[in-house]
């Protein structure tokens, strides 16, 4: 019972349009007020204070300006160029070629809107040029885009591991294969698409080797770094954060001394950005925070965990069930408010019930993906559709056979564990 | 009257929001030093952790009032911009009013942590021993600004309905 009003309140106070770190702050800090008392108003600053008192959390601004940086230097428009030689010549040589930049701009971004949005710059005028259909270039930019989360660095994943205390490093390195057969689903769409349900002759001219040499060259420097900085934490040789800040300090030079493409004038507005994205996800933390106090003393988890033990819910069916969950929440909500509001809640049972948790917070973030294109909240349609100025129609129509692409890796990903976790075994 | 208040509200923001950006300049500085004294030099400092953690919190609350002024916080307006104007007007008025007192209950009882941390003279458990106060600090100057802005955005709201009529 107070689970149900507890999440409808949330739901509800989000609706009026609050921002959603605020609103979870006041719910938490109204089911606290209730069942504890005047204790915890006293209570409230210091858990907002300890809420961003963390080193790991500080891998999130890291990885942000990490990412603004190279936004600004133009990293993607180089790496398109590259892959472009790379792959162009195959059939839909340009919406493959958008596949994998995309997939390695995941690697040195952290976040899908981020990289959606230079891909939508980059990728789709040359492509529409090209004579590609527009609606399935914004459904192709939005759902690439995605891989932004899935492949690591991922902002996503480092707030899932803040929550859950899974180790950040084993997360990361979860993401590259299941990043990898989304990749493959996608481009595999393409060019079958391509050669059997399009006659358009829109082939590009197979690059000479020197060429592709030439363009590997100038992308190499950019491909190196998320090497350094997953595999850094992978192998032990930094924590995330001290990982992100070599990204920063490795994004830096190659914007100001290899690309030379960014300006000291750019460095205080790089920072503004970041700064931007940062206030918003930290508040968000904060708000949750108290919300989690809440739901800490409610004990709600608990009673959750006891409720399904008395139920003999199966893995499975609580798998399925939490997937529509996630699905329905990801319609309505953006996808660090559904890792705020449901994983505090839910992970306790996870962990009851025995589920891997690396295993889980893999198909918790695909979910997210398939969020990230679903309307009528999702995130990167409209990122599109405002940098291409074009109605949101257009990039809701032309994401339908993408999120169906998801759903069907989604399903794969549920029914053979492995592809998730064969690293870390 | 309004006019005025709002240049002020905005004026402190923008001043937090500097302060802010100075933070995660240092922020930036001290965890790439940290990995070159760590790795290369072999000299790890002792101040670079704390520092980090101090330096975010600057970040998250003084960052917060001005990029809720430029409407960047995630918010979903959804349900809202679906509402007839009279709901909508309601609706905004009640969740601004809603967050200015729950930024204002955090602003509140923040100066009474301060007080009480510094009549108790904690200090951090580090070598730096920085009394707690400082960092703390950060809790009610941020809400207090997160505050002003709250109330900012209602007299907007009054304002533009008493136009519209």
């Amino acid at each position: 019972m107070i689970v149900s009003i507890l999440f409808l309140s949330i739901i509800l106070i989000i609706l009026t349009g609050i921002p959603v770190g605020i609103g979870l702050g006041v719910v938490g800090l109204a089911f606290s007020i209730i069942f504890e008392g005047q204790s915890a108003l006293i209570s409230l600053p210091q858990t907002i204070f300890s809420s961003n008192n963390s080193f790991l959390l500080t891998a999130i601004p890291m990885f942000i300006l990490m990412s603004e940086i190279l936004r600004r230097a133009n990293v993607t428009e180089i790496l398109f160029d590259a892959v472009t030689k790379f792959v162009g010549h195959l059939p839909g040589g340009l919406a493959v070629s958008t596949v994998i930049t995309c997939a390695i701009g995941a690697s040195i971004t952290g976040s899908s809107v981020a990289n959606a949005a230079s891909m939508s710059i980059v990728a789709a005028p040359s492509m529409i040029k090209r004579g590609y259909d527009r609606k399935f270039t914004y459904g192709l930019i939005a759902a690439s885009g995605t891989l932004g989360i899935l492949i690591p660095p991922s902002i996503p994943m480092l707030l899932y591991a803040s929550i859950t205390e899974v180790s950040i490093g084993k997360l990361f390195i979860s993401g590259i294969i299941p990043g990898l057969v989304l990749v493959t689903l996608l481009c595999a769409y393409v060019i079958l698409k391509e050669k059997f349900f399009d006659d358009s002759d829109r082939k590009i001219e197979k690059a000479t080797i020197s060429a592709k040499l030439k363009s590997l060259k100038k992308a190499l420097p950019a491909l190196i770094l998320p090497v350094i900085v997953v595999g850094g934490i992978y192998a032990g040789f930094f924590t995330p954060t001290e990982a992100a800040g070599v990204g920063v300090f490795f994004a830096f030079v190659l914007g100001f001394f290899w690309y030379k493409t960014l300006k000291i004038n750019d460095i205080i507005p790089i920072f503004k950005d970041s700064l931007h994205s940062t206030c918003m996800i930290l508040l968000l933390i904060a708000g949750s925070m108290v919300l989690g106090h809440a739901i800490t003393t409610l004990q709600i988890s608990d009673q959750l965990v006891s409720m399904i033990s008395a139920y003999d819910v199966s893995k499975i069916v609580f798998i399925f069930l939490i997937m529509i969950l996630l699905f329905v929440l990801g319609c309505i909500l953006e996808v660090i408010s559904v890792i705020y509001i449901v994983l505090p809640v839910l992970y306790p049972i996870v962990v009851e019930l025995g589920i891997n948790s690396i295993w889980f917070a893999i198909i918790f973030i695909v979910n997210m993906e398939i969020a990230l294109i679903t309307p009528p909240l999702g995130m990167n349609l409209y990122v599109i559709g405002g940098i291409a100025k074009r109605p949101i129609s257009e990039v809701m129509i032309g994401s339908v056979p993408f999120v169906l692409i998801f759903l069907f890796f989604l399903f794969l990903l549920i029914l053979f564990p492995d592809i998730s976790t064969i690293f870390i075994k | 009257m309004f006019n005025f208040l709002d240049k002020l509200v905005s004026r402190f923001s923008f001043i937090l929001q500097n302060l802010a950006i100075f933070a995660f300049i240092i922020l930036t500085y001290s965890v790439i030093y940290e990995v070159v004294a760590r790795s290369i030099l072999n000299k790890p400092t002792i101040w670079s952790l704390e520092i980090v953690t101090y330096m975010i919190s600057c970040v998250a609350f003084f960052g917060s009032a001005y990029v809720l002024r430029i409407n960047k916080h995630l918010e979903v307006n959804l349900f809202t911009n679906i509402l007839p104007d009279n709901m909508k007007f309601i609706l905004n008025f009640f969740s601004n009013l809603v967050a200015a007192i729950f930024c204002f209950i955090a602003f509140y009882y923040g100066c009474k942590l301060i007080n009480l941390t510094y009549i108790l003279g904690v200090v951090s458990v580090s070598e730096l021993r920085i009394p707690v106060w400082i960092p703390q600090l950060t809790v009610p100057i941020g809400f207090f600004a997160l505050t002003l802005e709250f109330l900012i955005r209602i007299f907007r709201i009054i304002k533009f309905r008493k136009k519209s009529q």
